[in-house]
């Protein structure tokens, strides 16, 4: 009994400082340092959530009432699993936290929504696209990134501004609910810019669906395979789409002009994955550095990537966007907090309900259910190992290779 | 096998030919002494140390403790059918996510009250179990264990693809806000209670089993399938009757979870290392007795806890080689362990090593 009161005392310890106490406000976020994103999606979104904070420190902190305040970082692991980030961010509450980044993924920020909302805490949700988070009222989940309804729209669009434009797609999709979201704005969009989605409009919910984080896709490869489409599109995440470009060598797959990918391909990982089989790969992101947007706190994009890269030894070439998407959420908590004049959760709230400002990461302004839907998504390609923006035309640094497979 | 069934074949199982429940009540209460009442007062003690010790601590704290609670929960389920009976099910998740899906549905697409779908989600697990009960209990050791690890990635993949009814791969939402909820939602304070019930009743459901004619008769399908066949016991129904119980009680842990969770998907509840940690807690506690599972289960998802928030990104790997260490040094359980030193006054850990490893 006693044995056990005290393991209890010991796990929830390492207690933070209560937010708005003393000179310091505390940000706490649930991420995933283990299990399926923990080596890669769950690292970018804590590395974001980091930079921000040291920047935001070294910058002397967040000012309200005529006072600098320092910014307090706590984080917990959630193991990649949904219901440890919901319990994490009850105990974040227990310690007085109030003021929550979202954990990496929609699945957990899914979980976590409803309990910030009952406790009456604030999350900025800085990778969680799923529009699906956002159709229940909960008006305390603000997100500063694009939802899931432009990851595969924004692939279409650049495929069809190519020349040639291909006639054909297949879309492979994993079956959690962002995966679905996406696809099936993606089918859409295809229709209305006279691409075919072959083996039919519906597949991406049957015979080419996958389950999620599988890391063999085989069978939706060979329900593709006799229909040979122009480009191979798969909206899902990391693992799903390094096996679908894998596997679709071994299985003699061949899309005629390339593949294309939610996601992954914008990331460290799918390069080191994949090595030559990731060239010319074409993937959505939530943010490049080509764009012309800056703000006081981080300087330009480019200078963001610069610093962030430096910070944390990745190459410029190859940035793991999720990392932006951090930043930039945790930059809009601290101008919110700004804007409302103190960190009072129900104050923050009404901030960021009103919020409009232009930052590194571009604009961001939440419509009343609490999505970003006016900053749009970028397609980069991978060439040689880097991450070149090919659309929008006017952010492309450099030609799409087209077709992107010889 | 051939005998007259007096009562038809799952009554004689569960109750015996000659003894009523009323009887055999009696004859418990009469055999009540000091020396044997003490797991039942000390179960007692326990439960009523935990309503307590809930008005000492702070709501996340309380969350923390339900998933101990459940775990209890889980890992008794299985030792029944994995420990007595000797069929180590990797499926049990099945029904911890059919559970949770079955109340989901119910309260989301029919506005449904919470107490009316628990029963309900019961029913869907010790249905689904006899179903595929039925045909996989008729196979042993690896082969059943495929079998049900099979029959749990079947079930999620099903409940994937009714997207119309349970939303597939988006996710399923409980509506728990304002007048939209048909149950009011239960808050951490509630749910700490409903998981503490939920455990308790898992543990004393499986002392009365492990104590009743049903469980000899589980025991005995465990040490000698064809011997307990010989003697009488119905091994077809014993072992169905197991993995029926079992499955009830996980299926009602599932409904309870999904509510406390409000929205998931079916890569939540089906995922398999819910089983796997049912038969590590049970394993690692001692399989085939009461104790054992329940200190496995608070002892694991503690110290996983407590790992978790204090080494950061070795917190799987450290939780795992202890795993490995515990099983290694006391591969019989470390309740079962302690028991026999304790009885044999033989405390030596690499005697133990020796005795059940040579």
């Amino acid at each position: 009994m006693v044995a056990m009161a005290v393991v209890v005392a010991a796990a929830c310890g390492g207690g933070g400082t209560t937010s708005g106490s003393g000179s310091s406000v505390t940000f706490a976020a649930p991420v995933s340092q283990t299990g399926a994103f923990g080596q890669a999606e769950g690292l970018y979104t804590l590395q974001g959530y980091k930079f921000c904070v040291q920047t935001l420190n070294s910058k002397g902190g967040i000012s309200f009432g005529g006072q600098s305040h320092k910014v307090n970082l706590v984080t917990e692991d959630d193991q990649s699993v949904a219901a440890t980030s919901a319990q994490i961010v009850d105990q974040f509450n227990d310690q007085g936290d109030k003021l929550i980044l979202s954990p990496y993924g929609s699945a957990g920020t899914t979980a976590v929504a409803p309990v910030v909302e009952r406790n009456g805490q604030v999350m900025v949700d800085s990778n969680g696209a799923d529009t699906a988070i956002f159709t229940h009222g909960y008006k305390s989940t603000f997100a500063v990134l694009s939802p899931s309804s432009s990851y595969v729209t924004s692939i279409i669009d650049a495929l069809a501004g190519l020349s040639p434009a291909p006639k054909t797609v297949a879309i492979i999709a994993a079956s959690d609910g962002f995966s679905q979201h996406a696809a099936e704005q993606g089918v859409a969009e295809a229709k209305a810019k006279g691409i075919s989605v072959v083996p039919s409009a519906t597949a991406y919910t049957s015979s080419t669906k996958v389950t999620a984080n599988a890391t063999d896709v085989s069978s939706a490869l060979i329900a593709i395979k006799g229909t040979n489409p122009d480009v191979i599109i798969i909206s899902a995440h990391l693992n799903e789409a390094v096996a679908a470009v894998k596997q679709a060598s071994e299985l003699g797959v061949k899309p005629k002009d390339g593949f294309a990918a939610t996601v992954a391909p914008p990331t460290p990982a799918f390069i080191s994955a994949l090595g030559k089989s990731s060239e010319g790969v074409f993937g959505s992101t939530q943010w490049v550095p080509e764009i012309s947007a800056s703000d006081t706190v981080f300087g330009s994009a480019h200078e963001f990537l610069t610093n962030f890269t430096n910070t944390y030894g990745w190459s410029a070439q190859q940035y793991p966007y999720q990392a932006a998407d951090a930043a930039a959420g945790c930059e809009a908590l601290a101008l919110a907090i700004e804007k409302a004049g103190s960190a009072d959760p129900a104050a923050v709230r009404t901030a960021l309900a009103g919020l409009k400002a232009d930052t590194f990461y571009g604009h961001i302004e939440f419509d009343s259910t609490g999505m970003n839907t006016v900053k749009p998504m970028y397609v980069i390609q991978i060439q040689k190992s880097a991450f070149v923006t090919i659309y929008p035309s006017s952010l492309a640094t450099k030609q799409a290779i087209w077709p992107a497979v010889s | 096998m051939t005998q007259k069934p007096s009562a038809g074949p799952v009554a004689e199982v569960l109750q015996g030919r000659s003894r009523s429940t009323q009887a055999m009540f009696g004859d418990w209460i009469r055999s009540r002494t000091p020396a044997n009442s003490w797991p039942v007062v000390a179960g007692f003690a326990v439960f009523a140390a935990m309503l307590g010790l809930q008005q000492l601590i702070v709501p996340g704290t309380q969350r923390l403790l339900t998933s101990v609670f459940l775990f209890v929960a889980l890992a008794q389920a299985w030792n029944i059918i994995g420990g007595y009976t000797g069929y180590a099910s990797f499926g049990q998740v099945a029904f911890f996510g059919l559970g949770a899906y079955t109340v989901a549905v119910l309260m989301n697409n029919y506005h449904v009250s919470f107490w009316v779908a628990l029963p309900v989600a019961v029913v869907v697990g010790v249905l689904f179990a006899v179903v595929i009960g039925v045909p996989l209990l008729r196979l042993r050791g690896h082969y059943f264990a495929i079998a049900t690890l099979g029959a749990a990635e079947g079930a999620r993949e099903v409940i994937n693809n009714m997207t119309s009814v349970t939303g597939g791969g988006g996710g399923i939402t409980i509506p728990t806000f304002g007048s939209e909820a048909p149950t009011p939602y239960f808050g951490k304070p509630g749910f700490y209670l409903a998981f503490l019930v939920l455990a308790a009743v898992s543990v004393a459901v499986a002392a009365l089993i492990a104590r009743s004619r049903f469980g000899y008769a589980m025991v005995a399908v465990h040490e000698d399938e064809d011997a307990a066949g010989a003697v009488g016991i119905n091994t077809t129904v014993v072992k169905v009757i197991a993995f029926a119980v079992s499955a009830a009680i996980v299926a009602c842990a599932g409904a309870f979870y999904a509510f406390q969770q409000i929205e998931f998907y079916p890569t939540d509840v089906f995922d398999a290392s819910f089983t796997v940690l049912m038969v590590i807690m049970v394993v690692i506690g001692g399989s085939g007795s009461v104790v054992g599972p329940l200190a496995g289960a608070v002892g694991l998802e503690l110290l996983s806890q407590f790992l978790r928030v204090n080494l950061g990104s070795f917190n799987q790997l450290i939780f795992g080689a202890i795993i490995v260490l515990v099983v290694v040094f006391f591969p019989q359980g470390v309740v079962i362990y302690l028991r026999d030193a304790w009885r044999t006054r033989q405390f030596s850990i690499l005697d133990n090593v020796r005795r059940y490893r040579l």
